[in-house]
């Protein structure tokens, strides 16, 4: 649905996206990961033709022009409602600037409030809501109007566990319905759950892209261990055993990366000999693994 | 969605947003109950002035001191021995004055406190002595009343147009302050509206449904329709304490200047009213769009632009037909107010009138352009106020 070919965006001092390709299939969900900074709010922006990139391209469906605004939904990272405004009416006025009728807007908000769970709500102001219930509304504002394309820049900021779900669930009913979805999150357990293909840009670059098991297969090369220490590793011990990598998670605990071309066992006995070992557990490669080590990795070839 | 339909929806939006009839209504009250103490209260105060003050004179023989006429003010005689007594009574507020009159040229007012009246009895004297002179003198009253009449000037007008007099000047200032009045308004609404939506971060979700133009379109005429809406309010106040005082206390007739009796200029004025609210609104919209926080912002001051210009037409009616108030009322920045001013003024020249609009008309299309393409880039600018380089460049950008 979207061919994205080689766009550079430059600021007055920065290269917020610098030569970046990917696709993005009809129906399928899209996420785009990285640090902030990364670039993802102005690919996105690009998405949407509020900028135009310095160069390269972006085509739907093979055409430059951009889809019309009844076909797209799009949930900004800045949120913004207005405060002031009943929650009925602020809906019925989106729905309207991306061209339904008034009465259609106003029947679909009251069955996308009910759904949410806020139906009683409508005509209070926005400003009455709690953090997690504006966003609601602000996730209704992007697709009230039934969107073939539906950009979400932090989806699940500011939600609950069960909300976080509950989107969850949204996001896969859209996809099932036909709706394509490019999103972008730091939540990364989230993404993992719900993504078919992600992009990791990092320094305005693409950094890794594929689908979920590709890119795990792709980094599942070694082991990851979740050492539980009774006493704190002495500085001395990070770059000691050569070849793994150490990473403080938390106090007393530390994680160690092996590769598959050291042997486990007298990696094992090493830390055996060099630390208190309290609790040792093996993990597999999580996608925050992934990401983690994918940034240090072109972070490292960038210096 | 077409171009208008997004304008539409935007306009109601601004609309909406933006007109509280209840505080319409609450300040229509609010305006009524101001002006009328402002009529009222004077009137209130003319019962006082109204009353009869009574001065005891001594000294009459020597100076005949009367009441003059449209004064309240009874003198009455009393012989030099009871100055005292007199004296006394004024103190106690039992008279309101005594004139002691030594010489007609030596006269003492008595007063317990400052008169507002002692202006009347200056006159009275100046009267009486003047009557005292011209009988010294021989003079018949009516050979006097001849002597000081001034000589009748009778101003007639070459023009068809001119010579509206005080109501066609009264006219001129309504229209001026009309206008004055809903730029500032406006002003209010648009540099709140916009600054006010950048702030909570709504531009990005608007611009990814509908063309910036068609946003800042639809903003322009949705506010504009408010603050006339607010200014309407505010003349209807204005208006029924008008009627209520005419019919109170009464006073001189008010008539339209001939001018406005023309459809053509009526239409012409309302037309150069849009117009300017139009362009005006345009520049408050560029302005409000590149200023990121209000508070501290140094822009804000270009916002007083318009108001300087449209205070300008107050120079107009002094000389409607000279050079400066022609250039004033066919500069875009001016004519909107100096123009009107022109035609309830004077006889302008329905060429004149064209080429104004024409230039209003065309320097709206620029402006709303310009005012678009930075509206576009600003509104999407957050942390930082664009320099006026990059706003050129904007500007001069497809």
């Amino acid at each position: 649905m979207i061919t994205v070919d080689r766009i550079r965006k430059q600021y007055a001092t920065v290269t917020a996206v610098d030569d970046v390709s990917f696709d993005v299939a009809r129906g399928e969900i899209f996420a785009l990961l990285g640090p902030n900074g990364a670039g993802k709010t102005t690919l996105i922006r690009m998405l949407l033709g509020l900028m135009e990139p310095d160069s390269g391209s972006i085509t739907f469906e093979g055409y430059e022009t951009r889809p019309a605004p009844h076909e797209i939904g799009y949930l900004p990272e800045d949120r913004g409602l207005y405060p002031d405004v009943k929650v009925l009416d602020t809906l019925v006025h989106f729905g309207a600037l991306r061209g339904m009728s008034r009465r259609a807007a106003r029947d679909a908000a009251a069955r996308w409030l009910g759904r949410m769970k806020l139906a009683d709500r409508a005509g209070e102001p926005l400003k009455a809501l709690s953090k997690g219930n504006q966003q609601k509304v602000q996730f209704i504002s992007a697709i009230l109007h039934g969107p073939t394309l539906a950009v979400l820049d932090e989806p699940f900021s500011g939600l609950d566990p069960l909300n976080q779900d509950f989107f969850l669930d949204l996001l896969r009913e859209l996809r099932d319905a036909g709706t394509t979805i490019v999103l972008s999150a730091h939540q990364m357990q989230l993404v993992e759950r719900i993504a078919d293909r992600i992009l990791v840009m990092n320094r305005g670059q693409a950094v890794l892209s594929g689908t979920l098991p590709a890119v795990r297969r792709r980094w599942t090369t070694g082991r990851r261990l979740l050492v539980t220490l009774a006493e704190p590793a002495p500085a001395s011990f990070d770059g000691s055993i050569p070849g793994i990598e150490v990473q403080q998670v938390a106090d007393g605990v530390i994680e160690v990366f092996v590769p598959d071309e050291l042997e486990l066992s007298p990696v094992l006995a090493e830390i055996g000999t060099r630390l208190n070992v309290r609790e040792l557990e093996s993990h597999p490669v999580t996608l925050h693994d992934v990401y983690v080590r994918s940034i240090a990795r072109h972070d490292e070839e960038r210096a | 969605m077409t171009y208008w339909q997004a304008v539409q929806a935007v306009m109601r939006w601004e609309f909406q947003r933006y007109i509280k009839w209840k505080q319409q209504i609450i300040g229509m009250l609010i305006t009524m109950v101001v002006v009328g103490a402002f009529v009222v209260l004077p009137r209130l105060g003319d019962d006082d002035d109204e009353r009869v003050r009574t001065v005891a004179v001594i000294g009459g023989d020597v100076l005949p001191v009367t009441g003059v006429e449209g004064s309240e003010l009874a003198f009455v005689a009393h012989p030099p021995s009871e100055e005292e007594e007199i004296r006394r009574r004024v103190e106690a507020e039992e008279l309101d004055g005594l004139l002691i009159v030594r010489s007609p040229d030596e006269v003492e007012l008595v007063v317990r406190r400052d008169a507002g009246w002692a202006g009347a009895v200056h006159a009275a004297i100046t009267s009486a002595r003047r009557e005292q002179m011209i009988t010294r003198a021989g003079l018949s009253s009516e050979q006097v009343a001849n002597i000081l009449a001034p000589p009748a000037l009778e101003v007639s007008y070459t023009s068809a147009g001119a010579g509206a007099g005080r109501s066609g000047r009264i006219t001129v200032i309504i229209v001026i302050s009309l206008m004055l009045f809903t730029v500032f308004v406006g002003m209010s609404y648009i540099f709140g509206s916009i600054t006010g939506e950048k702030q909570i971060r709504v531009t990005e979700q608007v611009i990814s449904a509908i063309p910036p133009q068609a946003w800042i379109d639809g903003k322009i005429l949705g506010l504009m329709l408010v603050s006339i809406a607010g200014v309407i309010a505010q003349v209807i106040a204005f208006g029924a304490v008008f009627i209520i005082s005419r019919t109170m206390f009464g006073g001189d007739p008010m008539t339209l200047p001939q001018s406005l009796g023309s459809p053509g200029t009526i239409v012409s004025i309302l037309l150069f009213g849009a117009f300017g609210l139009f362009f005006w609104f345009a520049f408050f919209g560029a302005i409000a769009a590149t200023i990121d926080d209000p508070q501290h912002s140094a822009r804000g001051s270009f916002l007083m632009l318009p108001v300087f210009a449209t205070v300008l037409a107050y120079m107009v009616p002094g000389s409607p037909d000279s050079g400066l108030s022609r250039f004033l009322s066919l500069f875009p920045a001016t004519s909107p107010a100096a123009m009107p001013a022109r035609m309830l003024s004077s006889d302008v020249a329905v060429v004149e009138i064209a080429l104004s609009l024409l230039l209003l008309a065309g320097s709206i299309v620029l402006l709303r352009t310009a005012a678009g393409r930075i509206f576009r880039m600003a509104m999407l600018m957050y942390g930082k106020e664009p320099s006026w380089a990059e706003m050129r460049r904007w500007i001069l950008q497809k």
